[in-house]
């Protein structure tokens, strides 16, 4: 192969291992890509789980890992056999526009709640049925007529059903419902199931005519956050009331399980008597995403593509001081060497032989202190510790200050493993996203491959930050129904942080994150649109670290990381500021004067010392009048 | 009365409307409440001071609720999703709806329902002088026209519960406005990812509209490649609009439609009742925005299209 085809080979199959990452994986390659989490031994438990995340934590893919058939397949890979199968999955997703349709019409929930145990059970049984079919097919062995006579007597289907067209009668019976629910008249209403009754009914069959094999039926409900609440209470007593041979698999958004009610009122559903909570983010994420890259890297090394196979060789880190360097750390230390050169011949020497990547943040603490150049550069030589600690401290907060002018492209460098799992913060779609394109970054500057094993550049890595922080800044409002908002919210917090991590005259270096103070009702906004926000990944939230005597703990809240690249704020988590609330409502209707409220006095960045990505947003900033578009 | 030209047999466009354009025996349902000038057209009032009779003002007081008022004190409840008494309402030989001030849940049922109860039936639409910019715009959307939104729900009497039989044959057809994240948000409620066909409105209603709309919705295109399956049909005719999903239709034979009518409103009748005339490949998703007061202003050209003759 040519070096042109290579690189064009190269290209392709890294778009193929890494790109097309917001889809549902083809179930070809499920078992080929498909890396285990480290939660899944918890996932498959013979009880009910909760598998808690964000979008595109991976939630979807490893319910559907838990199906018969993607288990099936991975088994026979490993060489073992039907026998072998241990639980048999079905997946149900809850869609949000039809399962809205269940409410209003003049109709309590308490009515609407017996229309929608009947859907639920339609639609759970109409998998169960296809499951049926699969399992008479590996077995050679039926349920009986008895038993499908059992079925379809709980769910309610009209008598003379043949067993052959279960699919069909339950498809038929859905749309019954549908004309139903769209002129609920009481003429119109077709019986309704029992809630969980033919669920139950339908696996012990299963059981009886020893289809089964002694396993346990996981029934997969993914998407719960989109049920309404009596419709969450309605299959929170599925799951409170679960037994062998059935269980149930929750795939819920963080913030999602909205009630823990069940239809009897004081029956709560708990944790961990009745549910197994997985949430995703705590489950060594770090781990799991290290593995899923690698295994792409092997996979694309086994395609000819001549690669570093371990994630920490594979993306080229920086050292602190080269780092420093390259965001102009000699034009500054320049600058302060000829500053003691005029003052004292002394300590121009003494600080001339020190590495410049240390002797600029005089420069920088003399902008923090407003003590003079000499005076701070005698006092490190008389107290070395307490300037190495400093430098520790302060040291990487100064990086975003270091490139401040007109102009500069690079204003921050994000690479590294490290950083590239902590960008992510927990979601592997966008990990996979970073990857994609930092690597296409990579190939699309490179003229040729050359000999050695491909690595991503720092530049290139950064570029894929940037990159990736700016779609998923362009997609927030397509999110969620407030995504307009939850834009605003963002973009101005960022603003606000930018300027903090710009200005070393802030008390506090690399301030992240904000707690919410303020009246009640104004906290209370704001607490359900960050609550909103956290659920589609515009922000992170932690309990509060740093509790003191006088606060009552509270969420801390910080804009997603995956966004610190394109807001040049650092992406760990480290100091926090106090936001009033109102202030923050402030941002969403007038930007311009709800983060000057949040600066507390810094003095915002001139449009053309901005990143071009945040100049980009200067009608958004700077506010303006409402004007028309005439015709 | 000077009628503009006419681009399609279907269609009179209207600068003024005089109430000798309309018919002797039409029933007219129009909104009662309509926030926009254009949603209340002058010449409401002046037709139902001389014949009360034939104006049916429509208030929507809830989420599927309207009340219904034939004359001064006649003030009728009606659930949007009873169909029965809706026909029973809007039962005549001539009836005239003004889409420009109802909402989409409250016109699609209604026009769902005229189906059955009119002989003939005609939508009226008035475009709005100009749309307001938005003072701080955080998009590519540069007007401020929703409040915010309801979230994605069936309109009423449009619910489908099943979906598709073969989820790999699927297609998203958004007929596009200039709110680009709304298209984008109901397509995160599709999975697995559909195969995406927008209907852009070309020519626009105004010459530069159509690039507003393409600006406006650039993320879809980036992000999805949505860009090489656009397909276009004039901005005000629900007619050609119609025709281009027919084409679609025939172009993707056994898809399972997702009709997304967040663009103009004529392009919305013809999404509602495409999905009314194809029940059981077509789904509309919807978002139900909360429309910003004064979001436009004055009354620009007056269509009437006449869904008899279609």
């Amino acid at each position: 192969m040519n070096e042109d085809n290579r690189l064009l080979h190269t290209k392709t199959v890294f778009r193929q291992l890494f790109g097309d990452n917001r889809a549902e994986w083809p179930l070809d390659e499920f078992g080929e890509l498909f890396v285990t989490p480290t939660y899944q031994t918890k996932l498959q438990a013979i009880r009910p789980c909760l598998l808690v995340g964000g979008r595109g934590t991976g939630k979807t893919t490893s319910l559907q890992s838990l199906t018969y058939q993607a288990t099936y397949d991975r088994l026979r890979k490993e060489g073992l056999t039907f026998s072998d199968q241990e639980y048999f999955g079905i997946l149900v997703r809850m869609n949000k526009n039809r399962v809205r349709a269940f409410r209003n019409c003049d109709r309590s929930n308490e009515e609407w709640s017996k229309a929608f145990a009947h859907y639920a059970n339609l639609l759970i049984c109409l998998e169960l049925a296809k499951l049926k079919s699969w399992l008479e097919e590996k077995t050679d062995r039926n349920v009986t007529e008895s038993g499908y006579e059992n079925i379809r007597l709980a769910l309610c289907l009209p008598a003379g059903t043949p067993c052959s067209n279960l699919v069909d009668q339950i498809r038929k019976s859905i749309i019954e419902l549908e004309v139903f629910v769209n002129n609920p008249a009481p003429e119109r209403q077709p019986v309704f199931s029992l809630p969980e009754a033919p669920l139950r009914t339908f696996v012990t069959e299963l059981q009886n005519a020893d289809l089964l094999n002694d396993s346990v039926v996981f029934c997969c409900i993914d998407e719960y956050e989109n049920l309404l609440d009596y419709q969450q209470a309605l299959l929170n007593t599925y799951i409170k009331h679960a037994e062998p041979p059935l269980t149930y698999k929750i795939g819920v958004r963080k913030n999602g399980l909205r009630t823990h009610r069940t239809t009897d009122g004081s029956d709560l559903l708990k944790t961990p008597d009745d549910y197994a909570s997985i949430e995703i983010a705590e489950e060594g994420f770090e781990y799991f995403a290290k593995a899923v890259c690698e295994l792409r890297l092997r996979r694309a090394a086994d395609q000819g593509v001549k690669v570093a196979l371990k994630l920490e060789d594979f993306l080229q880190d920086l050292s602190f001081s080269d780092e420093a360097s390259l965001l102009g750390a000699d034009r500054v230390a320049d600058r302060v060497l000829d500053a003691l050169a005029t003052e004292d011949e002394e300590l121009w020497r003494t600080f001339s032989d020190r590495p410049k990547t240390e002797t600029y943040f005089l420069e920088y603490w003399h902008q923090k202190d407003g003590v003079s150049i000499p005076a701070l550069a005698r006092d490190w030589l008389d107290n070395e510790k307490q300037w190495k600690n400093r430098l520790g401290n302060h040291g990487f907060a100064s990086l975003f200050w270091l490139s401040r002018g007109k102009g500069v492209r690079t204003k921050k460098y994000y690479c590294g493993a490290r950083t590239f799992l902590a960008l992510p913060a927990g979601n592997i779609r966008y990990f996979l996203e970073l990857l994609d394109s930092a690597a296409a970054f990579e190939l699309d500057s490179r003229g040729k491959l050359g000999a050695k094993p491909l690595t991503l550049s720092p530049q290139s890595q950064t570029r894929a930050a940037k990159a990736v922080g700016t779609r998923r800044i362009n997609q927030l409002e397509g999110l969620a129904e407030n995504g307009v908002k939850l834009k605003r919210l963002v973009l101005g917090i960022g603003r606000v942080f930018f300027e903090f991590a710009r200005s070393p005259t802030s008390k506090t270096p690399e301030v992240t994150s904000f707690v919410l103070t303020g009246e009640s009702h104004s906290q209370q906004k704001i607490r359900s649109l960050l609550s909103d926000g956290v659920g589609h990944l515009a922000f992170a939230v932690s309990p509060r670290t740093k509790e003191t005597g006088i606060e009552i703990k509270d969420d801390e809240y910080r804009i997603h990381p995956i966004f610190s690249a394109y807001f040049v704020v650092s992406h760990r988590k480290k100091r926090r500021k106090i936001f009033d609330a109102a202030d923050l409502l402030e941002v969403i209707s007038n930007p311009a004067r709800g983060m000057d409220k949040l600066l507390g006095g810094i003095g915002v960045s001139d449009d053309d010392e901005l990143p071009e990505q945040l100049a980009f947003f200067s009608a958004f900033y700077e506010g303006g009048s409402a004007d028309l578009s005439e015709r | 009365m000077r009628v503009t030209p006419t681009p399609s047999e279907h269609t009179r466009r209207f600068k003024d409307l005089a109430i000798e354009d309309f018919l002797v025996d039409d029933k007219i349902v129009v909104a009662g409440n309509a926030t926009e000038t254009r949603g209340s057209l002058p010449i409401w009032p002046a037709l139902r001071n001389r014949s009360p009779e034939k104006v049916v003002l429509v208030e929507p007081i809830g989420d599927e609720v309207v009340t219904v008022t034939t004359s001064e004190d006649e003030a009728t409840r009606l659930s949007l999703r009873n169909s029965s008494q809706a026909e029973s309402i809007l039962k005549s030989e001539q009836l005239l709806i003004d889409v420009s001030g109802l909402p989409h849940h409250v016109w699609a049922p209604m026009l769902k329902a005229a189906r059955r109860a009119a002989t003939r039936l005609r939508v009226l639409y008035a475009e709005p002088k100009a749309y307001k910019f938005h003072p701080s715009p955080s998009s590519a959307t540069l007007f401020d026209l929703s409040e915010e939104f309801g979230g994605i729900g069936p309109l009423p009497g449009f619910a489908h519960l099943s979906g598709p039989t073969n989820e790999q044959q699927t297609l998203f057809v958004p007929m596009l406005g200039f709110e680009g994240s709304r298209p984008e948000s109901l397509l995160m409620h599709i999975s697995p990812l559909p195969k995406i066909i927008p209907v852009v409105g070309v020519p626009g209603f105004q010459m530069h509209f159509p690039t507003y709309t393409i600006a406006c919705n650039r993320e879809l295109f980036v992000e999805y490649g949505a860009q090489t399956e656009i397909r276009l049909a004039r901005a005000s005719c629900p007619f050609e609009a119609y025709r281009v999903l027919t084409q679609i239709q025939r172009d993707y034979p056994d898809h399972y439609m997702y009709l997304a009518p967040v663009g103009t409103k004529p392009h919305s009748l013809a999404a509602v009742w495409f999905a009314l005339d194809h029940p059981g490949s077509t789904e509309i998703i919807f978002d139900h925005p909360t429309r910003k007061t004064g979001r436009t202003v004055g009354v620009g050209t007056v269509h009437i299209y006449d869904f008899g003759a279609f």
